[in-house]
């Protein structure tokens, strides 16, 4: 049975409590995600590990490219295979023994950001294996996704990024800044996902640091400001706090909490209203750091005031006249969260085309109404671009094989060629033997006119 | 307490490419001055789109204008259009572009998310300016290659010549839009719904559902 027929639930949590390190991590589908017909599967996904030997926790992130038909199952393969990268790196770099990120030996760094890379290379490698290995096999493109790693001692943080997530990171003295840089297209809806290349890669180490949050765009975009943020580094910390305080309680259960606080925020109607993309936040602390680091000195009065003068400036800009005011939009319709989805029949336009098509031959009218108005317009463009990407395909196939067919043109004149000089240097051979001894020469020298025989 | 913050809304340009060539008299042009206002009003009823959507309208006769420059659904103003000249549709096209291009780039220079621009061509029959022909398909085909804006051409009426439209479109392969002159004001009521659907969309769901085709308007595939 074809793997990506198989149905696959990428929303979850994750709760890690240890002496030194508590976090959660959450993962929700999107509210537009379940209003389509059918319903989108989750397209984020996380995972999250306390490697208790070496003393770290290690977290990964993916967000799936909403264009593409199976980016859960390229999210949910790049998210388990990074971690499992990550953590035989450090197994291996460890030897088994507590690890301090700190650790100023030369060669550690590197070293460090070898396991990362080779995270990244193998999670890109293995959504590649997964495309080959669907029946019929996919092309890697619908699988991209974008992904982000972090290994935190509760100290350093190293990480690795590529995409429109990120990390923000809470310091000791009260700094709060992107530890990541975000990497999106030139549109909205663009990003550089995981299999863009290797040049869109980060990776960094970020010393001193209390406690942090992971987060895919759906939640990244609603506290962090894009463009340069002057108040606060663009970061709106009311959003993280509550997260970075209660998981720093001394108390057991602080990270469920936490975690069921969060929950509960981001299914509000206020939270829908602005985000209706798949949710994805791993917070993780050092909760004595957090207790006993500076409090960050952050005003909501403030940022809504600098948030209101930035907008009348965009206004201003964008019209050259007085200040359009701010509309607030109306919560978009929900329907209620349900548990498992639906098994995903891919390909997904093929599905939608033989639908309108069935239902237009129920009734005469209704195959009036469907050939100039069922197929609509979003449909078409989206078979049309469906069947680009197929054709651009099977041409990138069909030119593999091309070359592989000159190649073989090639070695085969190459091998000719070799045996026309090695016929040569045979010749060669003989004829100076020849010259050294005229009595083994087997053939009457040539005869030039004008030259004695 | 937890808060976000105002997240701001992501702007959509739209540009709409008019024909204003004395052939879209005396009906024709009577329709386009209507849809225009439905379709301002459509838009300024839809709160979400009211605030994301920004407009220009473009027409092209003998000359090339920018009547309404880009503004905020909210307060766009459609023009009073009249019809006389030929037909510069490829002059309007590459203008077209260009504003696009200014836009974004006002858009990334104060760090305004936005989706990908609409460019909306109406026209009753073909052009006369060919000598701008191949610069039109060249820098129109370079941006839909690349995917750097949608184009929804719709020709009106029995003299609109298909097929020709059909080379500005994305590989001379794409869809489209076939009107009579007398009934094509529903197109700019479905211009401004799909631009509604777009802007309450999630940006990261490339493929929306638009809105069906009106009964009245055709779709040459």
């Amino acid at each position: 049975m074809d793997i990506f027929n198989e149905p696959l639930e990428n929303q979850g949590q994750t709760l890690i409590q240890q002496k030194g390190i508590a976090a959660f991590g959450l993962t929700l589908q999107g509210a537009s995600h379940i209003s389509r017909e059918p319903p989108v599967p989750c397209q984020d996904c996380h995972g999250m590990r306390w490697l208790a030997a070496q003393g770290l926790l290690i977290a990964a992130i993916a967000d799936g490219v909403g264009s593409c038909a199976l980016s859960h199952f390229g999210a949910r393969s790049a998210v388990s295979t990074a971690l499992d990268s990550a953590q035989q790196g450090l197994e291996a770099l460890s030897q088994g023994a507590a690890m301090k990120l700190s650790d100023e030996t030369p060669g550690f760094r590197g070293a460090m950001k070898k396991v990362m890379v080779e995270a990244f290379r193998a999670a890109r490698q293995a959504v590649e294996d997964l495309a080959d290995s669907g029946r019929p096999p996919q092309p890697v493109f619908a699988l991209q996704s974008t992904l982000t790693l972090a290994i935190y001692d509760g100290d350093y943080l190293f990480y690795g990024h590529v995409g429109d997530d990120g990390i923000v990171a809470q310091q000791p003295d009260g700094t709060v800044e992107m530890a990541t840089q975000r990497v999106k297209g030139e549109e909205a809806n663009s990003v550089f996902p995981l299999q863009s290349g290797e040049q869109y890669w980060q990776f960094g180490v970020t010393p001193h640091v209390a406690g942090f949050v992971m987060a895919t765009d759906g939640v990244l975009d609603s506290f962090v400001a894009s463009g340069s943020g002057a108040y606060f580094n663009g970061i709106c910390y009311a959003f993280m706090e509550k997260a970075m305080y209660t998981l720093a309680e001394r108390k057991p259960g602080s990270p469920k909490r936490a975690l069921e606080e969060y929950r509960r925020f981001l299914q509000t109607a206020d939270y829908l209203r602005q985000v209706a993309d798949d949710l994805t936040m791993v917070a993780v602390v050092n909760p004595k750091a957090i207790r006993d680091g500076v409090h960050p000195d952050f005003s909501m009065d403030t940022w809504r005031a600098e948030e209101e003068a930035l907008r009348q400036t965009w206004q201003k800009a964008l019209y050259g006249q007085q200040p359009v005011k701010a509309v607030t939009p109306p919560p978009p319709a929900q329907k209620p969260r349900e548990a498992p989805v639906e098994p995903w029949d891919y390909p997904l336009y093929r599905g939608s085309a033989t639908l309108s098509f069935l239902k237009g031959v129920l009734s005469g009218l209704v195959v009036l109404v469907a050939f100039s108005g069922g197929i609509t317009l979003g449909r078409t463009v989206l078979l049309t671009e469906h069947k680009e990407l197929a054709q651009s395909y099977s041409e990138l196939r069909q030119n593999t094989d091309g070359l592989d067919t000159l190649i073989d043109a090639l070695e085969a004149r190459l091998e000719e060629k070799d045996s026309r000089i090695q016929a040569l240097e045979e010749e060669l051979d003989r004829l100076r033997q020849e010259q050294d001894d005229p009595t083994e020469a087997t053939q009457p020298p040539e005869t030039t006119e004008g030259e004695p025989a | 307490m937890i808060e976000i913050m105002n997240s701001g809304e992501k702007h959509i340009a739209c540009v709409l490419l008019v024909d204003t060539s004395g052939s879209m008299n005396p009906h024709a042009i009577v329709e386009l001055n209507e849809g225009l206002r439905e379709f301002g009003a459509a838009l300024q009823s839809d709160s979400k789109a009211c605030g994301c959507a920004d407009v220009c309208v473009i027409s092209f006769d003998s000359e090339v204008r920018e009547v309404v420059p880009f503004c905020p659904a909210a307060s766009f103003q459609p023009p009073q259009l009249t019809a006389n000249g030929w037909t510069s549709m490829n002059q309007a096209i590459i203008t077209g572009l260009d504003a696009i291009e200014l836009r974004k780039q006002v858009y990334k220079d104060l760090g305004v998310a936005y989706w990908k621009p609409w460019i909306f061509l109406l026209t009753d029959g073909e052009p006369n300016d060919n000598e701008f022909k191949s610069a039109a398909l060249n820098r129109l085909h370079d941006a839909l290659d690349r995917k750097k804006v949608t184009f929804f051409p719709m020709g009106i009426g029995g003299e609109a010549n298909i097929p020709l439209l059909k080379q500005y479109t994305h590989d001379g392969c794409g869809p489209v839009l076939k009107a009579t002159k007398s009934n094509f004001k529903e197109a700019f009521v479905w211009l401004s719904s799909s631009m509604s659907v777009i802007s309450n969309s999630n940006p990261t769901m490339t493929n929306v559902d638009l809105d069906p085709i009106p009964r009245s308007i055709s779709i040459e595939l």
